[in-house]
């Protein structure tokens, strides 16, 4: 009972991690209908970079402060300059030119800090069952999904970032700047994909860190149906807690199929998400 | 002419790709004025309506808006200068509910306070949809659509509205409602409309003045009554 116990809450602090990242997914694909495959290169980059203002600065504050801000960058540079000059073309190149940046991104990290792996820090302590380090991913990713949800549901921003994804005419119609509302959420959606990065990248970093992390989180984004935030948040967090049980009770290396399994059964059985409504929308 | 044309296009001309849709159209529109443009499928209404609200950019010409040159503005721009345009169908979002579709409308005013006056006074004007505010705009009959898709503008507090085929599938009695209702505003707030049908009965009754569009240039012009009692024009472009 006690194994159990600590499996399902390591199950919850890994599965925040993979709910960010989902939810950074969900939300571009919302947006401008792309399936974000440079994502984890964003996550990766803003995750360096607080390397290495962390190093420069001695404050692991101002490197998490810096991850953000730079990948909100990425994400609002790489709609603006990437995404929008394809908004005509066929709905394979946006992927295209994603998993092309994200070969660069990557290829680029390696060339500035090495592949050797750095010495990532936790935010807070570590040790223990569910750590302060645990607590944090966790509470810091229900967070984000509250204020999400809050922005959407209340705020003029999100009824224009609604809008905008849609239908962007009849809200351009509507005096909303349908081309900066995009970027911005494009920058948000970013921002919660670095925080996934620097919850994930410790205690070791390295180039391709980050590449189980995104196979687990396109099974949580999938599973919870990509155009919804929720699902996302709830899919990132049952994946989590089903490797958990997976690494636990059978053997860690099965972890990586057994998200494969995932992705594949819901697929097959309720391919628009488990937590799709009946209805389609038109487009 | 003491006071500028609320609405005045110069050899307005449009293609898509080697197609010329609208080929030289001149038009002014007087402040206040419910001015009919009219014309068979595919005589260049709606392309009319998108280049004139910057939806789709013109090749040449020009338009301005209370003397404005706003030729080459985007759409969402102009909303800010008072053109606003109701697209065929409403372009109503039906995923909103009908509050958050009126809301959205509002967003361009400044001030909380306004945007509140705003949503009164559009609840005010169409009952229908005070009751039904918070459930889903798909909800909504066809004529409650067109009444959202109107009330969504006017939170944005136009100058001058122009509206795609506001009749468009709906009952006679529903379209009759909608036309007196332009007129009402217009003569109330001094609205400017444009308004774009392919039922030229109608539109000639409540309008004061109308333009006939034939192959994207302009056929005919002048008072709706003169174009009534013209036999020509009758039968070759209003089908009457």
């Amino acid at each position: 009972m006690q194994h159990f116990a600590d499996l399902t809450l390591n199950g919850l602090a890994s599965g925040a991690v993979y709910a960010a990242l989902a939810l950074s997914l969900v939300l571009i694909y919302q947006a401008t209908r792309v399936l974000n495959f440079a994502q984890p290169a964003f996550a990766l980059v803003s995750a360096y970079l607080a390397y290495a203002v962390t190093a420069a600065t001695g404050s692991y504050w101002a490197g998490f402060a810096a991850a953000l801000a730079a990948g909100g960058l990425l994400g609002a540079g790489t709609e603006r300059l990437l995404i929008r000059p394809l908004r005509n073309a066929s709905p394979l190149s946006p992927i295209i030119a994603t998993l092309g940046l994200l070969m660069v991104l990557q290829g680029a990290v390696g060339m500035v800090w090495g592949n050797e792996p750095l010495s990532f820090a936790y935010p807070l302590d570590y040790r223990g069952r569910f750590s302060p380090a645990d607590a944090f991913a966790l509470a810091s990713v229900l967070l984000v999904a509250l204020a999400l949800f809050a922005l959407y549901r209340f705020t003029p921003a999100g009824l224009r970032m609604r809008a905008a994804a849609i239908r962007p005419e009849a809200a351009r119609l509507s005096g909303v700047r349908v081309g900066a509302v995009l970027a911005g959420a494009w920058a948000l959606a970013s921002a919660i994909g670095a925080l996934a990065g620097m919850l994930a990248a410790p205690p070791f970093l390295t180039p391709n860190a980050f590449d189980a992390v995104f196979v687990f989180a396109i099974a949580a984004a999938v599973a919870g149906g990509l155009e919804n935030p929720f699902g996302a948040v709830a899919g990132g967090l049952a994946v989590g807690v089903l490797l958990s049980y997976v690494t636990g009770y059978v053997g860690p290396e099965l972890t990586a199929l057994a998200a494969l399994v995932v992705l594949l059964t819901v697929l097959a059985l309720k391919p628009d998400g488990l937590f799709s409504r009946a209805a389609a929308r038109k487009v | 002419m003491a006071a500028d044309p609320a609405l005045r296009t110069e050899g307005l001309t449009v293609h898509y790709g080697a197609v010329r849709a609208l080929d030289a159209v001149d038009l002014e529109v007087a402040p206040g004025a419910l001015h009919a443009v009219l014309g068979a499928n595919g005589a260049g209404k709606t392309t009319f309506l998108r280049a004139a609200s910057g939806l789709h950019p013109p090749r040449s010409g020009r338009v301005l808006l209370f003397g404005e040159d706003v030729t080459g503005a985007p759409a969402e721009e102009l909303v800010r200068r008072g053109l606003l345009h109701v697209p065929e169908g409403g372009g109503v979002l039906t995923e909103l509910t009908v509050e958050e579709n009126l809301r959205l409308g509002g967003l361009v005013r400044r001030g909380r306070a306004a945007r509140a006056a705003a949503l009164g006074e559009v609840y005010d004007l169409f009952a229908p949809l005070r009751e039904r505010r918070t459930r889903s705009a798909s909800s909504l009959s066809g004529g409650e659509r067109q009444m959202l898709a109107i009330g969504r503008a006017l939170m944005a507090g136009p100058r001058v509205v122009l509206l795609d085929e506001p009749s468009l599938g709906l009952a006679p009695l529903i379209t009759r409602r909608i036309m007196h209702l332009l007129q009402d505003l217009r003569s109330r707030t001094g609205l400017t409309v444009v308004l774009v049908e392919q039922n030229a009965r109608t539109a000639l009754r409540a309008a004061d003045r109308a333009h006939v569009l034939d192959q994207g240039a302009v056929a005919a012009e002048g008072p709706s009554a003169d174009l009534l009692g013209d036999p020509r024009v009758r039968a070759a472009y209003l089908g009457l």
